[in-house]
């Protein structure tokens, strides 16, 4: 059985710095790399590698493999169909166009932001639907700074053309079951359609002093005919 | 006055900045974002400001990067309290 790229993220490993998430992502990189059989170029080789964290699918059911910078755009990458194939070979191949965003916030900043702003921060910076999830329970800042880390992860994967600014447009929505699920309004909206993006996978979590978000935007997909 | 308000603007991003650099280092065309300004700082460097100088940032002052380094900043709120003018 193939492993799975979520098993690879340890607790300590999530809950860690940024620096630690890099080092993290190198090596589930690398190790991807083997399993599929695909090279990334050498820009590829740093900074954000998003596995499959969403649904703790097996490695052959993978979809969505990425890496990406903060400030530079996705781009696309062909994924050999795993399965019985050989992970090498290149005569099907699926193409997935997609964006990935991943931040991280200190529990602690946000802490700090709302003893000293209170309202003044948490109205310019998230929903009254949001606030109010937030405030409901006892840790307040932590719900908050997820949902920062979320807001800039979606804008890393919306890849605007200048500094975000309307934090409330895009919202974190908690469904009664628990999930919680990405709605964008207003630019956000408008700049997702421009993207052809159809679909956002969010996955938060915290621990102590780190809140981290993972936004994977996909777009169109398309197949190619074996030759 | 142009001093005094970039006094002000080092003073409040020394206290809401949390940069990766002390902000004596810096020079008013610093980019304050590779400097280790983070997204959420920002915020709360735009709260403070607005607290400071008893004005408001608006959006398309937020979009063009008013946020980028010292300099930015000043001219934003020289446009803003017509302190330059």
């Amino acid at each position: 059985m193939q492993p799975s790229l979520a098993n690879w993220l340890r607790p300590r490993d999530q809950a860690g710095s940024l620096a630690t998430t890099r080092i993290l992502s190198k090596r589930i990189l690398q190790r991807t790399t083997v399993q599929l059989g695909i090279r990334f170029a050498p820009p590829y080789w740093v900074e954000t590698f998003v596995p499959d964290v969403m649904g703790n699918k097996p490695l052959r059911d993978l979809d969505v493999v990425t890496a990406g910078v903060e400030t530079r755009p996705s781009e696309d990458v062909d994924l050999p169909r795993m399965g019985n194939r050989s992970p090498l070979s290149r005569s099907r191949r699926r193409k997935v166009r997609f964006a990935v965003g991943l931040d991280v916030v200190s529990v602690a900043e946000v802490t700090a932001a709302l003893d000293r702003f209170g309202d003044r921060y948490v109205e310019r910076v998230f929903t009254p639907q949001e606030a109010a999830y937030c405030r409901a329970g006892s840790t307040a800042a932590a719900r908050l700074a997820v949902r920062f880390a979320a807001k800039e992860a979606a804008v890393k994967a919306l890849q605007p053309a200048h500094r975000w600014t309307d934090w409330r447009a895009i919202e974190v929505r908690r469904h009664k079951s628990g999930r919680c699920a990405l709605v964008l309004h207003r630019e956000a909206a408008s700049l997702a359609s421009r993207r052809g993006i159809r679909q956002f996978a969010l996955s938060m979590s915290h621990d102590g002093d780190r809140a981290a978000a993972i936004v994977i935007a996909l777009r169109a997909a398309t197949r190619r005919r074996e030759r | 006055m142009a001093e005094r308000i970039t006094d002000d603007i080092r003073a409040v991003l020394g206290e809401h900045g949390r940069l990766a650099v002390d902000v004596a280092s810096l020079t008013d065309q610093s980019n304050l974002y590779e400097a280790g300004l983070t997204s959420h700082a920002s915020v709360t460097l735009m709260l403070a400001l607005e607290e400071r100088f008893d004005i408001e940032f608006p959006d398309r002052m937020l979009r063009r990067g008013a946020f980028a380094s010292i300099a930015a900043i000043r001219a934003g709120l020289e446009e803003l309290t017509g302190a330059g003018a």
